[in-house]
């Protein structure tokens, strides 16, 4: 029992570790697309993909929640920390909802396209929020398109990773029992 | 060589279920809906713009009384008014479509005359030796341009 617990919060902070890692060296990567500025590939997707279907579903926002903060804490400032944690909410209650009502329909590429674009529906809110203007949310179409296609990526890296790495195949089977 | 490619594209289509496609395709139409609301939202509101345009009526007064009105928003072709008084003194009123002008007067300074026509609210004419006043006011009173008022 306290060796599952103890197993199951090792878990965690791994994935929260490579988390933040993925997301400081997304960070250092120079984005190529002078058109959207605030567009990003939002790699650190991965790894809420890979907890949502390995761990249940409070734990997957507790890693979420502390996975944001801590990237917010490393290498962010507070208006990043706002917008990243809106769109990760954002992201993630659409992709626990996805998951929930596609049991076989959908597969990780979906769910995590979606997550894509709603983590940028959730920044453009922040952004209108803080401009006070709704005028911000017309520039959603091409933050989407970016969004989404970085979003099926990930979708395809997480699939390939439960493919190949034999933890995270046993563990997700281990969840889906 | 062939085959291994063939593979490789089958692992990647064996990846992706027909609700893949239906979310994303899905996505793509709803990432635009912002857009789609702001112009329809947009339209409404020159819709209901146009609708209430302001009315728009010109008044001659004279020493403050109403004497004549006409309503410059819905007026076509030409109509005339003529202001007289007791003492002899005249003004020549014209309408011309959404214009009104002064085109003839007996008072000695023809300022009147010389003013033409005038078609936007808060606009005025003003024949002060007849104290006479032509003034354009839109639905709700309030003149746009209304820096004088005589």
């Amino acid at each position: 029992m306290t060796n599952n617990q103890t197993r199951k919060y090792i878990y965690i902070a791994l994935l929260c570790a490579q988390g933040i890692i993925i997301s400081l060296v997304e960070r250092a990567i120079p984005f190529p697309f002078a058109v959207a500025p605030g567009a990003k590939l939002g790699l650190a997707n991965l790894i809420t993909i890979i907890s949502l279907f390995t761990l249940p579903v409070n734990d997957c926002f507790l890693l979420m929640v502390m996975r944001t903060i801590l990237s917010a804490l490393l290498g962010g400032t507070l208006s990043t920390f706002m917008y990243s944690l809106a769109g990760a909410t954002f992201s993630f209650l659409g992709m626990v909802v996805l998951k929930r009502f596609s049991r076989r329909f959908i597969s990780m590429i979906g769910i995590s396209a979606a997550g894509g674009l709603l983590f940028n529906v959730g920044q453009l809110c922040v952004a209108s929020f803080i401009a006070q203007s709704w005028q911000v949310l017309l520039y959603l179409p091409v933050l989407a398109f970016l969004g989404i296609l970085a979003g099926i990526a990930v979708g395809i890296a997480a699939n390939f990773l439960f493919a190949h790495v034999k933890t995270l195949t046993s563990l997700k089977m281990q969840h889906e029992i | 060589m062939p085959m291994f490619k063939k593979i490789c594209a089958n692992r990647y289509i064996k990846m992706i279920r027909p609700g893949d496609i239906i979310i994303v395709i899905g996505l793509f139409i709803l990432s635009f809906a912002p857009v789609a609301v702001f112009s329809w939202h947009e339209w409404q509101t020159t819709q209901a713009a146009d609708s209430n345009a302001p009315v728009l009526t010109a008044y001659v007064k004279h020493d403050g009384k109403i004497v004549y009105k006409v309503n410059l928003s819905t007026h076509r072709g030409v109509s005339h008014f003529t202001y007289r008084d007791a003492g002899g003194d005249y003004n020549k009123i014209k309408v011309i479509d959404h214009a009104i002008e002064v085109t003839e007067a007996n008072c000695f300074n023809q300022i009147d005359v010389k003013r033409g026509k005038i078609s936007k609210p808060g606009q005025t004419i003003v024949c002060l030796p007849h104290k006479l006043l032509i003034e354009i006011k839109s639905k709700d009173g309030t003149d746009t341009g209304g820096m004088v008022s005589a």
